[in-house]
């Protein structure tokens, strides 16, 4: 199990262990970033990116301001969401006259999914709203407590276990057939 | 109670996430989500998998062997780049005309096709701050292409070959690293076409009123990898466009003038 250590950092010196932070982070970034994008060659693409960013951007970093797994974590989130928008500027861009390949119509998510209730599951969650999606890529891929995933999102503790309990309700309605359906 | 309730799911999905084993209880309820969340916790990979071994092995060897970082030389030479890279983006931006200096004008109307010169779309998608929270999945569904097309070419410029696999027609000259397009899309009343700064003239073609477009940046360079905000440049074409049997036809190329693409349209035959 990985948890997120709470690092005690010294702001003025900013001295930083960055093999530390590779080791202590490197897991709950990859799996968080492969929970929410579903692709082995992406997700590759994006921890490597995220590890990157880090390295440059961490004179930046400012323990004042939160703690060294939530600034990783900030990144990672920022790699993945701007994955994503490109895919949405792909889409858009039809309408603005944009040849589209018409072979390129596949369903990433359906074609990397594993099983058939994995399937089901991954549509369910497609269905939730998308900071409801990160916070459960956060619990379930990252496996961060509710504490870490609060100073991350922006979230109150109590708001993210709400939100894990209504999300993980939604989920239930939305799966026939599994067991899970009230 | 509820608040209990919410409590206490998180406290077993704690204890499951820790321990793998599913906190037994007498509310079948309460048991099914746990299930669901023991579920959702095996979607994961697991943490020896090949690939995310793969993926380390990759991030070590861009961060060079894990070891202290003090603020120190190669960290401050990149940021210098960083910086440089900054300053560069800085005078582009100054030194070319803000996309917000001119005022919106409609350019010309065809058929129901308002074309004006309000920056494209790319170039307001790249400009836009990224802070707004983004949706995984896309919100604006795109407008439904036909693969049939009405017109077929009868002259095409020596060097491009048809591309089957993308709507409308695609000819492709890959020694000059050039493209042309053939699309017929319906379009309905209040549709607009942006085409920023790019010069517009008026022309004939096919004894119709239409529009040549020169260097219009309607479409994001495709680098061939994940590509984010500072990674995206705006690629230009030529294209002209008219209205034909109610629909609107453009043709288009990355390096074609206005007398190559007239020809091209002038010999499309209706199928």
């Amino acid at each position: 199990m990985i948890r997120i250590q709470q690092p005690t950092l010294d702001t003025s010196t900013t001295q930083i262990d960055f093999g530390e932070l590779y080791a202590q982070h490197y897991a709950a970034i990859y799996r968080y970033i492969d929970y929410r994008v579903r692709d082995p060659s992406i997700t590759d693409d994006l921890v490597a990116h995220t590890f990157e960013r880090a390295m440059t951007r961490i004179e930046t970093y400012r323990a004042d301001r939160g703690t060294l797994g939530a600034w990783i974590f900030g990144i990672a989130r920022h790699c993945v969401d701007s994955h994503f928008q490109r895919q949405r500027r792909q889409r858009w861009l039809s309408l603005d006259f944009i040849r589209e390949d018409a072979a390129d119509n596949s369903d990433l998510l359906a074609d990397t999914v594993r099983g058939e209730t994995h399937q089901q599951l991954h549509q369910a969650l497609g269905k939730l709203k998308a900071h409801e999606r990160d916070v459960i890529a956060l619990k379930f891929g990252a496996r961060l407590n509710n504490r870490q995933i609060a100073e991350i999102t922006g979230h109150s503790e109590s708001n993210v276990g709400v939100m894990l309990y209504r999300s993980l309700q939604r989920l239930r309605q939305w799966l026939p057939n599994t067991g899970y359906e009230q | 109670m509820i608040d209990k309730q919410i409590q206490q799911f998180n406290a077993d999905v704690d204890h499951l996430l820790d321990t793998g084993q599913l906190p037994s209880s007498a509310d079948s309820d309460h048991q099914a989500l746990l299930q669901l969340a023991q579920q959702l916790g095996q979607i994961g990979l697991q943490p020896n998998s090949t690939q995310q071994a793969a993926t380390a092995q990759r991030v070590q060897q861009l961060l060079g062997t894990p070891k202290p970082h003090y603020g120190g030389f190669m960290l401050k030479s990149k940021l210098r780049i960083g910086l440089a890279l900054m300053m560069a983006l800085v005078v582009a931006t100054v030194a070319v005309p803000p996309l917000r200096s001119y005022a919106s004008q409609i350019l010309h109307q065809i058929g129901w096709l308002t074309v004006n010169n309000e920056p494209t779309k790319v170039e307001q998608l790249i400009a836009a701050p990224e802070t707004t929270p983004i949706p995984d999945e896309p919100t604006a569904v795109p407008p439904v292409l036909s693969n049939d097309i009405a017109y077929e070419p009868s002259y095409m410029p020596a060097g491009y070959v048809a591309k089957p696999g993308y709507n409308g027609r695609y000819y492709a000259n890959e020694s000059a690293a050039d493209s042309i397009s053939i699309h017929v899309r319906s379009i309905a009343e209040g549709d607009t076409l942006s085409v920023g700064a790019a010069s517009t003239t008026p022309i004939t073609v096919r004894n119709k009123q239409g529009l040549y477009v020169e260097q219009a940046p309607l479409y994001i360079k495709d680098l061939g990898r994940p590509m984010y905000q500072e990674d995206l440049e705006t690629v230009s074409v030529n294209l002209i466009v008219w209205e034909e049997d109610g629909q609107i036809v453009t043709v288009e190329s990355y390096i074609l003038g206005q007398a190559d693409l007239v020809q091209i349209a002038e010999g499309l035959q209706a199928n």
